[in-house]
């Protein structure tokens, strides 16, 4: 059963709590777990495919800042060139 | 008897204070000129008080709670995300009393406010007080959030009566202050999705034409779908420029500056709202 809420919930203490962020960092088979998710969304989340939690409903906003946080700003033109589905450089978001 | 004095409507782009991500220095130069003329307009109407409406950004409104409308009737600071951006956190002199009223106001005609007798707020908010308002010892802050970010998203209409709503309260306020008020964010932006980088620069003149030529009404009637499919999610932040000219009704609108930078993702543009004598 899908269930954007409990995503965007996930997604949300990556970005927001410390604590989360590095369990999600840790294991993050572990951390989605403590989620109401379904298969399809648990893996989205481990792999962290952007494209797919947006196609899927996510907050593009909340994505882009539970990547930033979860994998560093410095890894940024990837989300850039991932949701573009092109190589890019780095803007301010 | 507290007044409106003046507004502005402006960007509020997390990458302003910094003046990063390889943006084009010449543009960079006007928009922080048009950022210091806001300033001086600051000074030289006497304000009190800066009104400064903004959306959050997921930040401290998470999918636990979402108010559509919210007023800061306590103490503000920068949230911890903003002090990352270039800016010095510390405490924001808010206008407690006519915050107070503004909201009390509302609730009697039926304005569904949130309040928060403490916040951090985030860039929306952040970033034109850093830039235009902090310099001016003793004038205070008042934010207010709108939802333009987590749908289902404030409506157009409900944005422009809450401005009338605080217009009135100001208007009935018996303190002697000058209120400025400012609309943030936008204009056209793709925020984290397919799109990020486009500018729409035919929507933000267009935009910024209707602003000047009064058409109000004209914004409110804009689809969210629309908007969003022309200029992507972050110009739904007009929302912000909707409310704030809820609380100018007949301004005189003049567009201070207008740069489209791509690498800051987004369409700036300035308006200065002038209050007839």
């Amino acid at each position: 059963m899908m269930s954007i809420s409990a995503m965007e919930k996930a997604l949300w203490q990556i970005y927001q709590n410390p604590a989360d962020t590095e369990r999600f960092g840790a294991d993050a088979q572990a951390y989605v777990k403590d989620f109401n998710l379904d298969e399809l969304e648990c893996s989205m989340l481990v792999s962290f495919d952007s494209m797919a939690m947006i196609s899927h409903g996510a907050n593009p906003l909340l994505v882009m800042m539970a990547f930033q946080t979860a994998m560093g700003m410095e890894r940024f033109p990837e989300y850039f060139a991932t949701v573009n589905g092109m190589a890019g450089d780095a803007p301010a978001a | 008897m507290a007044e409106v004095v003046g507004g502005f409507l402006m960007p509020h782009l997390p990458a302003i204070p910094s003046a990063g991500f390889g943006a084009d220095p010449a543009q960079v130069a006007t928009v922080y000129k048009a950022f210091e003329q806001i300033s001086e307009r600051i000074g030289e109407l006497e304000a009190d008080t800066v009104i400064i409406i903004g959306d959050d950004h997921y930040e401290n409104f998470g999918p636990h709670c979402i108010p559509s409308c919210l007023i800061v009737t306590g103490d503000v600071d920068l949230s911890a995300h903003a002090q990352t951006l270039g800016m010095e956190g510390g405490p924001i002199a808010n206008n407690e009393p006519l915050a107070r009223h503004i909201l009390e106001t509302g609730y009697a005609e039926g304005i569904d406010w949130a309040f928060a007798k403490s916040l951090g707020v985030d860039h929306s908010v952040g970033v034109p007080y850093h830039m235009s308002v902090k310099k001016h010892a003793g004038v205070r802050v008042i934010p207010i959030f709108l939802n333009c970010v987590v749908a289902p998203l404030i409506g157009n209409r409900r944005a422009h009566e809450v401005g009338q709503s605080m217009l009135r309260a100001v208007r009935s306020w018996p303190e002697n202050e000058r209120v400025v008020v400012f609309g943030t964010g936008g204009i056209s932006h793709w925020v984290g999705g397919p799109g990020m980088g486009h500018v729409n620069v035919e929507f933000d003149h267009r935009i910024l034409d209707m602003i000047e030529k009064g058409d109000v009404e004209g914004l409110i009637e804009l689809p969210d779908d629309t908007v969003l499919a022309e200029a992507g999610n972050g110009a739904l932040e007009l929302k912000n420029w909707i409310c704030a000219l809820g609380m100018l009704p007949n301004a005189k609108a003049e567009t201070m500056a207008y740069e489209p930078i791509p690498e800051w993702v987004t369409g700036c543009g300035f308006t200065q709202l002038d209050v007839a004598a």
